[in-house]
């Protein structure tokens, strides 16, 4: 007789059965938008560069009702994933620090400190170049 | 080359484009995408007289293509996991034809940005 092979048991639908696992779906299908907006970077990064015409298409192109609504739901993408991510860095990369590794909480803090620091630069800047 | 070894190449990509996406992507988004366009912290026009130069400058240009890339393959590499998760078998065909769009569209950038 031979022996019935072990076959995990997964349902379709398993990552809607708590919220751990919804959490984690929808952390995961962020990366949907926020591969949409990247190539929409690609294209502003490009015109940019470019003419002022093709500047000034992608800019207003940015004002379309619908881009605006993909935009506010692919901010929304990158800060859940901003979070997540953050809170990944001490489980990920831990800083030993003498006998005890340094507290969780401190590298997320500090993570959201340049997560700021990037926001304000850039404000910054649009607000001194434009 | 085997996939086995190319793993810490598109795990070390998804990582560093997930770094950047992490700090930048949701600030780029806000002022570039929605504060700038809509005229809030300035003018679109002046901005581009600005920093015209600057970004078509073929190194500047290239690191800032190059931190997109790395969002974007980020994005398609998790997206890979996902419909494994979802139990959908793509296949390496389709894994390939997820990283290959990733590097087509960041090549196509570069050439209309450097020439």
């Amino acid at each position: 007789m031979s022996r019935k092979p072990y076959v995990a048991k997964q349902s379709a639908n398993w990552y809607l059965q708590n919220r751990f696992f919804k959490l984690y779906m929808l952390r995961e299908l962020t990366s949907v938008p926020v591969a949409l907006a990247a190539l929409n970077l690609f294209w502003g990064l490009a015109a940019l560069a470019g003419s002022a015409e093709a500047w000034a298409a992608w800019a207003g192109a940015q004002t379309h009702p619908l881009v605006v609504v993909f935009n506010l739901i692919a901010i929304a993408a990158a800060c859940f994933n901003s979070k997540t991510w953050f809170e990944a860095i001490p489980k990920a990369m831990p800083i030993q620090k003498g006998e005890t590794f340094v507290p969780a909480q401190k590298l997320i803090r500090a993570a959201w400190g340049a997560f700021a620091a990037v926001f304000v630069l850039l404000v910054l800047t649009v607000l001194i170049f434009a | 080359m085997s996939n086995k070894h190319m793993k810490p190449v598109y795990w070390g990509i998804f990582s560093a484009g997930g770094t950047v996406a992490a700090l930048l992507l949701a600030p780029l988004l806000l002022v570039l995408c929605v504060l700038l366009p809509f005229g809030i912290l300035g003018s679109p026009a002046d901005f581009y007289e600005s920093l015209h130069a600057l970004a078509a400058n073929k190194l500047v240009y290239l690191i800032l293509a190059a931190l997109i890339f790395s969002i974007l393959w980020h994005g398609v590499h998790r997206f890979y996991y996902i419909l494994h998760d979802m139990h959908v078998h793509v296949g390496n065909r389709t894994r390939w034809g997820f990283y290959g769009f990733a590097i087509v569209v960041f090549l196509f950038v570069l050439l209309i940005g450097w020439f």
